[in-house]
Formats: C-alpha cells, sequence, structure tokens
C-alpha cells in the first residue's frame, strides 16, 4: 500500500549521479589520455637524451678526427727531427768521435777570470774555435796561461794537435772595456795521415830546413 | 549504459509517534529488508501538535547516531497530525477519486479544506459502491514538520499515516489473511486500533485517554500506573475496540476479525495481552515480524521500531 501526502511540487529534489556520468566518463577518458601523453612523452623523452648524448659522443670523437692531421703532421715533424737526430747521433758514433775528454779539458784549464763565449768544433774542418773575454789587466797572462794548460793537458792533446792564440785585443761589451781572445784548435790528423806528416816534418827537420 | 543501478538503496524510515521519534535505516534488498540502524527518543507533545524547536534539538541529537543522509527518507506520522478519513463513493476510476475526494473533504473541512493536503485509495468495493481511504494534513503543519527536517539537512521524500505503515509492516511479516485482522497501538496517552483486510488498509480508530485531550478535557482521570495503562484507560481501549469491531462487521457487512495483534512499548505485557483476549473474545498476539526482517543492529524490536522500518520499506511491489 503506497501513498504519499507530499504533493509532487513539495518533494525535495536530490541531485541524481547520472547527469554526471558523461562528465565523469570524458574525466576518466581525458585522465586515461593524459596518462597515454605522458608516457609517450617521458618515452620520446628519454628516446631524445639517449640520441643527444650518441650525438655528444660523435661530435666530440669527430672534433678528435679532425686534430688527427695535425697531431700527424706534428708526430710527422717529431719523427723527422727524431730521425735527424739519429742520424747525426749515428754519424757522430759511426766517426768515432768523443768531444767530452775535449770539453771537460777545456773546462778544468780555464782561468777564474775568463769567461768563454763560444766553443765551436769541426771534426771534419779538422779545426776548432774558442771566444772569450775577461778584464783588460790580467786577460793577457791569463789567455797565455789557459794556452800552455791546454796545450800541456793530456786529455786535450789525445784529440787536438794545438791551441792557438789568434788575437787577444781591446773591446767593449754591453759598454764596459774588456779584451776579447779567440784561440784556434786544431785536431790531429788520422793516424796514418799524422805519422806522414810527422815522419815529413821530421824528415825537413832533418834536412835542416 | 551510462548511470548508476541501484539494486539496494539504503532509505531512513521516520515514525513520529504520539510520545516518540524513531528512525530505522534500511537497506532493500529486493523484497528483504535490512535493519542497519536504529534511533528512537521520547519527546512530549500535545495531541496534533510539533513542537517545532523540541524536534530540532532531537534531530541533531539523533544525527551524531544514526545516518541522516539517505537516498530516500520515508516518514509516517500518527494519525493526530494526518487524520484519516473513509467515504462511501460510487465506483469511481483512479483519475476520478482525487477530485472525489477533494470534494468529500470540502464538504467535510469547509474552507479549510483548500489548504489540506490529501491522498487517497479505494479499499474496499462492495457491489455499486467502494469505500476510500484518504488521509490528509493541513499544508501549513506539513511545511512545519517538513522544515524541521529540512533545516537539519534530512529532507523527506514521501510522507504517509501510521495506518499504511501498520498494513505495510503486515503484509511484510506475513500476518495478512484472507480474513480481516486487527492491529492496535497502545500508547500511555494515545491509542489507535486498524483494520488490515486483503493487504489494504480499512479502517482505523484513534482511541484518546480521557484528560489528554483539550477535546476531551477530564481532570478526574487517574493518574498513570507505574507498571502500565491504568485499568480505567484499557476499559476505555476495550470499549472502543468493540463499537470499531462491530461497526466492521455490521455497518460495513465484512467478515469477521478473528486476530488481534498489538503494537507499541507496552504491547509485550503478558497481562495486557490475557486481558485483551479476555475481553475482546478474539486471539491476541504481539506483533512479531519473525524472520521477514534481518535485524543488524541487535536491538530491533518489531512492536517498537516496526513502524519506522515499514515506513522505510514502504509497500510492496505486486499488484495491488
Amino acid at each position: 500500500m503506497r501513498i504519499n501526502l507530499i504533493p509532487p511540487e513539495a518533494r525535495p529534489t536530490r541531485s541524481s549521479p547520472t547527469p554526471y556520468m558523461p562528465l565523469l566518463g570524458l574525466l576518466a577518458i581525458s585522465v586515461i589520455w593524459l596518462i597515454t601523453q605522458f608516457a609517450t612523452a617521458s618515452v620520446v623523452q628519454r628516446e631524445y637524451e639517449k640520441h643527444r648524448q650518441e650525438h655528444i659522443q660523435l661530435r666530440q670523437e669527430l672534433g678528435e678526427y679532425r686534430e688527427l692531421p695535425g697531431r700527424l703532421a706534428q708526430a710527422e715533424n717529431e719523427r723527422d727531427s727524431m730521425y735527424e737526430k739519429a742520424a747525426a747521433i749515428t754519424a757522430i758514433t759511426q766517426s768515432g768521435v768523443v768531444f767530452t775528454p775535449v770539453l771537460k779539458s777545456i773546462a778544468e784549464s780555464l782561468p777564474e777570470n775568463l769567461r768563454l763565449t763560444t766553443v765551436s768544433l769541426d771534426y771534419s774542418a779538422r779545426t776548432g774555435k774558442i771566444l772569450g773575454y775577461g778584464d783588460e789587466e790580467r786577460t793577457d797572462l791569463e789567455v797565455a796561461s789557459f794556452l800552455r794548460a791546454l796545450n800541456m793537458d793530456e786529455g786535450f792533446r789525445q784529440m787536438l794537435r794545438s791551441a792557438e792564440l789568434e788575437y787577444c785585443h781591446h773591446a767593449e761589451l754591453d759598454g764596459y772595456p774588456v779584451k776579447q781572445f779567440s784561440i784556434i784548435l786544431r785536431f790531429r790528423e788520422p793516424p796514418l795521415a799524422e805519422l806522414i806528416e810527422e815522419d815529413f816534418v821530421l824528415e825537413e827537420g832533418d834536412d835542416g830546413t | 549504459m551510462l548511470g548508476r543501478t541501484k539494486k539496494s538503496p539504503k532509505v531512513l524510515g521516520i515514525h513520529v509517534g504520539h510520545n516518540a521519534l524513531t528512525m530505522a535505516n534500511v537497506l532493500l534488498k529486493d523484497d528483504v529488508v535490512e535493519v542497519l540502524e536504529l534511533f528512537r527518543h521520547s519527546f512530549s507533545r500535545e495531541p496534533g501538535g510539533w513542537p517545532a524547536e523540541e524536534v530540532s534539538v532531537l534531530l541533531r541529537k539523533a544525527r551524531k547516531k544514526i545516518n541522516l543522509k539517505s537516498e530516500v527518507t520515508r516518514l509516517t506520522v500518527s494519525s493526530d497530525l494526518a487524520p484519516s478519513n473513509y467515504f462511501i463513493m460510487p465506483p469511481l476510476d483512479e483519475s476520478q477519486l482525487d477530485n472525489a475526494v477533494r470534494l468529500k473533504l470540502e464538504n467535510k473541512l469547509g474552507d479549510s479544506a483548500g489548504e489540506i493536503c490529501h491522498q487517497a485509495v479505494i479499499s474496499e468495493r462492495h457491489g455499486e459502491r467502494c469505500r476510500v481511504f484518504a488521509c490528509s494534513i493541513s499544508a501549513q503543519k506539513q511545511r512545519l514538520i517538513l522544515d524541521s527536517f529540512m533545516d537539519s539537512n534530512c529532507p523527506v521524500d514521501a510522507m504517509e499515516v501510521e495506518g499504511v505503515s501498520v498494513t505495510n509492516l503486515m503484509v511484510r511479516a506475513g500476518l495478512d489473511q484472507t480474513y480481516p485482522v486487527a492491529v492496535m497501538q497502545i500508547a500511555p496517552e494515545w491509542s489507535e486500533m486498524y483494520i488490515v483486510a486483503r493487504k489494504k488498509l480499512t479502517l482505523s480508530r484513534p482511541i484518546l485517554k480521557l484528560g489528554t485531550s483539550h477535546l476531551t478535557a477530564d481532570e478526574d482521570e487517574e493518574p498513570e500506573q507505574a507498571d502500565g495503562p491504568s485499568e480505567r484507560y484499557l476499559d476505555r481501549i476495550v470499549r472502543e475496540a468493540n463499537k470499531t469491531l462491530d461497526y466492521f462487521e455490521i455497518e460495513l457487512l465484512s467478515p469477521a476479525v478473528r486476530r488481534l495483534f498489538l503494537l507499541g512499548e507496552s504491547a509485550d505485557r503478558s497481562e495486557l495481552t490475557d486481558f485483551l483476549a479476555r475481553r475482546l473474545e478474539l486471539e491476541v498476539n504481539v506483533l512479531d515480524t519473525n524472520d521477514a526482517i534481518e535485524d543488524h543492529t541487535g536491538k530491533f524490536e518489531p512492536t517498537v521500531h516496526g513502524l519506522a522500518v515499514a515506513a522505510a520499506a514502504g509497500g510492496l511491489t505486486y499488484a495491488d
């Protein structure tokens, strides 16, 4: 038995969930679409980051490849230089000439007040030259002492035949009065040539000429 | 298909009795009623009066104990708030019923009938005549009652009278018979007798305790006894019940009522059952819903909470 004393116009209207269902459905679809887009964007972002890293790496490798010709040229220059040095060393070692005892004798015989500016030894020309300077007062005596010491030195004499004064005169160095000197060094000839020369000299001496 | 399909709506049933407010939250599963929450609180009011402020306080108290926000809220009120009317009419179509009842009410109530809300159903057919049950309430009182619930954020969707709820409770409990049965609601100040036949409310009759109404003031009425209705009040109930049964059987040419069910707080008193059975010469039982209503609260008493649950459950969906 059903009866309702409340007239239809006085009955409360309750909101039905049904009208909101399309909106809720739309909202759900939107949320799903957004989630899908977000997932897709995440995947794309990860791919982009991966390719960007690869791109950076490739650019770095490309830069290194572009530097290779320069490095190759430098390496070739170094190689040539090394070849030259090796050739020089080979030539020196093949000639059998070692200047170390000569330089040691020069260094040990040099008086305190003299300063050397150049020491050149040309074995092919078989000459050498020592240039230097000293003060005006004592240089003459000390150069003479230096020459005597060289000529008397055992190590010097093994390779060089004589040390001769070329000149010793006044000069200016940076506005100060000094005396410059030059000493000519003469190498010994190869043993056979030297023997011939000595014999010849002896013969000349014997002849009294 | 979009939208929700509610197969098990939660319904709040409210019973405004003579001296108590009862609420029941029920779950309707097909034709099974499950009681989820119950609330009952006594309040005092004059017959026909509506103490709006006291009800508001009561509803605020109720809100803390029961969920007032249900999908549907149904209210049942006692006949002092919404009196029942019976009219004998020629056979009518349902479309003609409303206008016919309106005319009857205007003839009965005069000018005030224009402010009356009413609804009617045909309860009996006797040959060329039919008996119509129509409950009514003044629009002003209806607004007052509905506003009280609306103020507590508990809008009421449907309002019926106790007699309809009693009928629905009897039908749901399977207590309606092929022959008419009577139901008596006994309250300390007010009682009412209903006769249900063929799943319809055929007759209802309020029985006031003398001295409780300004209409029937009797200062000599003896005080209420602590252990139940007074003997004089019971004598009056028996007398009026016999008159009602005689009227039903003789004037309405109806089959005799054989059983009486008791409803109300005092119904389960054994001496009352025996007294009425002896004096009315009927089989008297306390109304029991048996297994028809599933109680999840552990507090459900058919005689106390039955009308609130019946209001929530409403009528069954059979073709009546």
